[in-house]
């Protein structure tokens, strides 16, 4: 059982140029035993400082962070009984995929006997049993990774940190890892942070996501809730692939229009919101997501004052759908639509954008409007 | 307390962020979480023992010829340079090292990722060199890092390493590690650095950092945080503004936006490489 609990958690440089210029800003996060944790954000949003400042590698300027109750501020990285699994994954050349398991128990005392068991149980996990006696020059990119996942296994760590592990594996073995290390976290029950920039491997691994931004959390939330109630219009943008389509719009009864001639009508209950939230005759930001503006014919015909005729600019058919990227004069968006609805460039195509599902964001604060 | 008792005992000493191991006339000891310098005169070879005592990182005569030669403190080269036409000199500095038994084990595991070791050894509890023959094909920094990474991992130690470059072995090395040791000792917590890396910094805050008119530059261009990310992630892609934008998760055009706007309150234009370079030194 391990809780982690990091209490309005602030990380400064020394050599900061500003006074009030964090490189991790108020986070604030109880993680919960055995949950999967992934910390999103471009790079540079201070995911990995976060990372560090929980494995003991980098200081906490301010705040506290403890692991079951206890202060570990000021513990050092081996007494925290934390595993890492970091993006670059060194092997000692030298030694075999045996003894690079088991050179981090030896240094640490443990019986022969124990290390012995340790590892065979974590080689036989990873699928590593007849690659025991290698070298790590006559593995591949992902048997590497595999052993330096298996290093961290043997240590038999309640808590695992992984930085970014899959980064340096071509697309394919990505996918694979990424469903194995899913495994290996239901199997092992440990509570696992894992850091990453991208936003698939966040949606498809985590239990609960921290989308971050500039150093500061910008929301936390299932991948479900971050996807569809996204606080504001980074989380927006930064979760979906491809990445929601934004235009500034200004809503006016029940209609809302932009400088390019796009004129959607707003439904009943949606334009309510807006209105009683002190939107009508404001400008405001519309989020839609590719997947929500429509080509199929039946869509348009039941929300006629939701179509507009686009122009197809680009076009790429992905087998069961295609995505059209069109413009409405001078608006530009992509849908996705289904494969049968591919149009070539240069062809107009009647497109219904969903407002039900779509999204408003104030224009100055960014934040959702709800 | 400690040291202030010391101070008033020895009014030469000084306390100083890290010791100059390269000055022949100070001892250096580490006590109460500082480092103090007290020159040789000052202290008797008694005086030296007892202080020894309340140090926990005391100098140990070196005397390991690689590092009389790299010291000046001998003229001759190692016997083992006579097959050598040029070597690299590797620093590294470990801090939280539990004990010499460790020390042995994290200097093996760290020399079986070079090859062509031709000797390594500890300065003192936390600084070490390894010497390297004419390493043609080399780590990159990206595996250099992750190696030290590892070793921390395994020996909760907290590691930083200075590749030196290659040079000819012959009476200049000594004048070029010395500059290689001051380099590596401004390092300000990469865990690997190298000449690349870190001489331009070097260079700059040798110089210039301290001159009014930088201060003054530097402020102006701090005075917004979108500004610091967006002068590094543009130095570090070479100017390239598709990646940088990728980079910062903006849009091509934001990012227009922002380098016309920077330039609007600077008078420095980003897009202009010596203009790039100027501000990525300025945050240096």
């Amino acid at each position: 059982m391990v809780e982690i609990d990091l209490n309005h958690i602030y990380k400064k440089y020394a050599n900061a140029e500003e006074e009030n210029s964090y490189a991790v800003s108020d986070f604030d996060l109880h993680i919960k035993n055995e949950e999967f944790i992934v910390f999103v954000g471009p790079s540079g949003c201070g995911k990995s400082t976060t990372l560090r400042m929980i494995a003991g590698l980098e200081s906490i300027t301010e705040g506290e962070l403890k692991i079951d109750d206890e202060l570990m501020n000021d513990v050092v990285p081996k007494d925290r009984n934390i595993a890492m699994v970091f993006q670059n994954y060194a092997l000692y050349p030298h030694m075999s995929v045996f003894k690079n398991m088991a050179f981090g128990l030896k240094l640490r005392k443990y019986e022969k006997e124990d290390i012995e068991q340790r590892v065979k149980y974590a080689a036989d996990i990873l699928g590593l049993t007849e690659y025991l006696d290698r070298k790590p020059a006559a593995l591949s990119g992902g048997q590497r990774q595999r052993v330096a996942l298996g290093r961290a296994i043997v240590r038999d760590a309640p808590i695992f940190l992984m930085d970014e592990p899959l980064s340096n594996l071509d697309a394919k073995l990505r996918v694979s890892m990424r469903a194995e290390i899913a495994r290996l976290h239901q199997r092992l029950h440990t509570t696992t942070i894992y850091v990453t920039h991208d936003q698939t491997e966040a949606m498809t691994m985590a239990d609960r996501i921290v989308v971050m931004s500039m150093g500061e959390v910008q929301q936390i939330g299932t991948p479900q809730e971050v996807y569809v109630t996204p606080r504001n219009k980074f989380v927006a943008g930064f979760i979906g692939s491809p990445a929601m389509n934004f235009i500034d719009v200004t809503y006016k009864d029940g209609v809302i229009t932009d400088t390019e001639g796009l004129k959607i009508a707003v439904p009943e209950g949606r334009a309510k919101v807006l209105e009683k939230q002190g939107y009508n005759g404001k400008k405001m930001t519309l989020g839609i997501r590719p997947e929500d503006i429509h080509a199929e014919e039946a869509f348009n015909e039941t929300w006629p004052n939701s179509v507009v005729e686009a122009e197809v600019v680009v076009s790429e058919l992905l087998g069961a759908t295609s995505m059209l990227y069109s413009r409405v004069d001078g608006t530009e968006f992509v849908a996705i639509v289904d494969a049968r609805d591919y149009h070539k460039p240069g062809e107009k195509v009647k497109l219904s954008f969903d407002i039900n599902k779509a999204h408003f964001f104030d224009i100055e604060t960014t934040l959702a409007i709800r | 307390m400690v040291i202030d008792q010391l101070l008033k005992m020895y009014p030469s000493a000084k306390v100083v962020t890290s010791p100059n191991w390269n000055d022949q006339l100070v001892f250096n000891y580490h006590i109460a979480d500082k480092w103090i310098s007290i020159s040789k005169d000052d202290v008797d070879d008694k005086q030296n023992k007892l202080l020894n005592l309340i140090s926990d990182h005391a100098e140990t005569e070196i005397i390991n010829s690689w590092w009389q030669f790299l010291n000046h403190r001998s003229s001759e080269m190692p016997l083992a340079s006579k097959k050598i036409d040029k070597i690299k000199v590797v620093q590294f500095h470990v801090d939280d090292l539990e004990s010499s038994e460790y020390s042995n084990q994290w200097i093996r595991a760290f020399s079986s990722f070079f090859e062509r070791v031709v000797d390594s050894f500890w300065v003192n509890s936390e600084y070490g060199i390894l010497i390297l023959n004419n390493s043609e094909v080399f780590m990159e920094h990206s595996e250099l890092v992750s190696t030290v990474q590892l070793l921390d991992e395994d020996f909760g130690t907290k590691s930083q390493v200075y590749i030196g470059q290659t040079w000819p072995l012959d009476e200049n090395v000594p004048e070029i590690f010395k500059l290689e040791k001051r380099i590596f000792s401004q390092n300000d917590g990469d865990p690997v650095s190298n000449l690349s890396t870190d001489v331009i910094s070097f260079m700059f805050n040798q110089s210039l950092a301290n001159e009014k008119l930088f201060i003054t530059l530097k402020n102006i261009i701090t005075s917004n945080s979108e500004y610091i990310s967006m002068i590094r992630s543009l130095y570090i892609n070479q100017n390239n503004i598709a990646k940088t934008s990728k980079d910062l998760y903006v849009h091509r055009n934001t990012l227009l936006y922002r380098i016309d706007k920077f330039n609007r309150e600077t008078g420095l234009n980003l897009k202009s490489m010596d203009d790039l370079v100027l501000c990525h030194l300025l945050l240096c």
